[in-house]
């Protein structure tokens, strides 16, 4: 392997003697994409949870804009009435925890409490899941779950039907922002997802749930 | 079918005379072009992010020794290992011996470009490690034995009746050509090997030096399974794939989507930046990361020709390319096709099997204009065929006709009678039928030389040309 990396960067070293005929950007380039991205971003918090929101359910997710974790815990009841759920698996979240201990009739699990093993039998069968999002993409719509953090990222992705809180908080205008906050260097495993899994492999025509939930609901909770 | 441009012009041939194929080509690339456009609309913001793109390409690729140093050191930092292969065979062989220090004897792999450059699935096979696809499109493909036929839509040339049929005869499922219940098919049978594989195998969209940490882009959540669920991961990528840190990224991900599907952000992101954090338990206990050279280094050492390094397989230049859009992915003959493809051929496999290769374009220059990343396609096509030109690739009979062109157009007077000649001779002919041309003329018809020739209509246009410029300058004049 060493021999090969040596070599590697060897024909690369003498690749790199030949000069450069790639043009430049215009010197401006990066500021004038910064100032139209600033021009395009909502002034506040309800500015960007309806941008959000309208992002959401362009690619054919759901998302309510609540008051309170009150609020969220009222507006899934409403919807596990249309959509009943025997069992909800929770994803280890404190947020999750406390708005699924305000459902009555509705059994849960957390997830995250499992052994990995015991989670990857436990977590595909069941068809709901419970969980809250580490941030908010607003001008796309993206929800930022961060693997490194103790609870199940799991839980987003196996179960068919995906609740998920996002304290108005969490919101941040465009993906520039994440990136650019002072934690990002910790950042190490992180999945970032956008409406329910899809695919359009088969004449281009669209279909969800591929592998992955067919449906997404995303709860912002404004408080 | 054979992967190997050597059988371009067969190819050609074959994808020309099939109308459903043309059908479907055009069905799919028309309607990614057209979601595309709508997205491009809403971001007034996107030439510069092109103009972003490259220069963070450019930066990455003029210093590239130095960013694989500093991602390599960076991986080991976070647990990852890295193994570096000059190329197919020895990437192979690292994967097969990895593969058999740690026991693995079944694969999920989602969609990967690199991988199919080493022929992988075949390699596994022969050596009897199950290796299954799991991207819709790349799943269909295999269970055909066919490479994919675009960069983001493997399947693109097949109908549902198509995938129907494939199904039923090599899955023995019912016949179904109801999209959903197709998909339904093919997510049952996977989630079962998601869940039992020993090793799940990705390719990588972009790389991060700084961070060492890597990122796959997809919409099925394929990857996420397979990236998540297996023991061990192995990510191959060609080294041409990093960029400088996390904080280049953004502009990548918008253009990306955008270009390839018309989305704004694809359904599923992972950021892998090592092994499974004792905290949650969850994603792989090893993380393997093979980096790719294969050519590459040969590319950049074109200072000019290093642009086709810069390319993100969006796909975007295949679907606005009016030879694509006739022939379909398979007539290329290799891994990568379209406006890109035909660039990459002759520097990955050499002038003289992708001598066909940079003839595949009309040069009408689409390709740059919609690329991401703003790779100057045409431009670089004329220097390769230049370089087939110069490395003696091109065909005799095509040496020969130029050379004799050559002749005749510095020898005016000889020239005006070997042009003479055609327009008489054909006086000869019965009726109304135009010389044959072997090849050109089977399937489409020669118009008959108009038998005046260019030089004496230009003449003939000149004498009866109206006087007005003339006689208004003269009384301009007086």
């Amino acid at each position: 392997m060493t021999q090969a990396r040596e070599a590697i960067l060897a024909r690369v070293r003498a690749a790199l003697e030949h000069p450069s005929h790639l043009p430049e950007a215009p010197a401006d380039t990066a500021a004038r994409i910064a100032a139209q991205m600033a021009a395009a971003t909502p002034a506040d918090r309800r500015g960007l949870a309806n941008q959000f929101k309208k992002e959401v359910e362009t690619v054919s997710g759901e998302c309510y804009i609540l008051t309170s974790a009150d609020a969220a815990a009222d507006k899934l009841i409403e919807l596990l009435e249309l959509a009943p759920a025997a069992k909800l698996a929770l994803d280890g979240d404190p947020l999750s925890a406390a708005v699924a201990a305000k459902l009555k009739g509705t059994t849960h699990f957390d997830a995250a409490a499992l052994p990995p093993e015991e989670r990857r039998k436990r977590l595909p069968p069941v068809p709901t899941a419970l969980v809250t999002a580490d941030f908010g993409i607003a001008d796309t719509g993206t929800l930022v779950v961060r693997f490194d953090a103790a609870r199940s990222g799991w839980s987003h992705v196996l179960p068919e039907t995906i609740y998920t809180l996002l304290p108005a908080g969490r919101l941040l205008p465009h993906l520039q922002a994440l990136v650019e906050r002072p934690e990002a260097g910790e950042f190490r495993n992180i999945v970032m997802i956008t409406g329910p899994s899809r695919t359009a492999d088969i004449e281009k025509i669209l279909i969800l749930g591929a592998h992955g939930p067919k449906r997404l609901v995303v709860l912002i909770v404004m408080e | 079918m054979h992967t190997s441009p050597i059988h371009t012009k067969t190819y050609l041939h074959e994808a020309l005379a099939d109308s459903r194929l043309r059908e479907a080509v055009d069905k799919a690339t028309q309607t990614a072009l057209k979601k595309r456009a709508d997205k491009v609309e809403q971001l007034p913001w996107w030439e510069e992010l092109r103009h972003q793109a490259h220069q963070t390409k450019k930066e990455t690729l003029d210093h590239l020794d130095r960013y694989l140093e500093l991602f390599e050191e960076n991986c080991q930092k976070n647990g990852i290992v890295v193994h570096w292969a000059r190329d197919a065979e020895e990437a192979r062989t690292i994967i097969l011996e990895l593969m058999r220090e740690k026991q693995v004897q079944s694969v999920v792999k989602s969609k990967s470009l690199t991988t199919e450059e080493l022929d992988l699935n075949h390699f596994l096979s022969a050596n009897h490690i199950e290796s299954l696809e799991t991207d819709l499109g790349e799943y269909i493909v295999q269970l055909l034995d066919q490479i994919p036929s675009h960069l983001t839509a493997p399947a693109l040339h097949l109908t549902r009746v198509d995938v129907g049929k494939i199904f039923h005869e090599k899955l023995g499922v019912p016949y179904t050509e109801d999209p959903d219940a197709l998909l339904q098919i093919a997510r049952a049978r996977l989630r079962e090997k998601f869940l039992s594989a020993d090793m799940g195998i990705s390719g990588v969209n972009f790389a991060m030096a700084r961070e060492g940490s890597f990122c796959v882009v997809e919409n099925e959540a394929n990857g996420f399974l397979t990236v998540g669920l297996p023991r061990i991961h192995l990510a191959v990528m060609g080294i041409e794939k990093l960029i400088p840190d996390l904080a280049s990224l953004p502009p990548f991900l918008k253009l990306l989507p955008v270009s390839a599907t018309g989305q704004k952000a694809t359904s599923y992101l992972h950021i892998i930046g090592g092994p499974r954090r004792a905290s949650t338990g969850e994603g792989p206990e090893e993380v393997h990361l093979l980096l790719l050279d294969n050519g590459r280094s040969r590319i950049l050492a074109d200072g000019q020709l290093r642009e086709t390094l810069c390319c993100i397989r969006c796909g975007a230049c295949l679907n606005v390319c009016p030879i694509y859009q006739q022939v379909g992915g398979h007539a290329y003959g290799w891994v990568y096709m379209g406006p890109i493809g035909i660039t990459l051929i002759p520097q990955y496999l050499g002038e003289a099997e992708g001598r066909y290769a940079p003839y595949l374009s009309s040069l009408c220059g689409a390709c740059f204009e919609i690329c991401p990343v703003r790779i100057n396609i045409p431009h670089h096509l004329l220097k390769l065929r230049n370089r087939v030109v110069e490395t003696g690739n091109s065909g005799w009979m095509e040496r020969l006709a130029f050379r004799g062109f050559g002749w005749l157009a510095s020898h005016p007077r000889i020239y005006r009678i070997a042009t003479w000649f055609p327009g008489k001779f054909q006086q000869l002919l019965p009726g109304e039928r135009a010389f044959p041309v072997p090849g050109y003329g089977q399937k489409r018809a020669l118009g008959r030389f108009d038998g005046r020739g260019f030089r004496n209509r230009y003449n003939s246009w000149l004498r009866k040309r109206p006087q007005t410029s003339s006689s208004q300058e003269k009384e301009a004049r007086s």
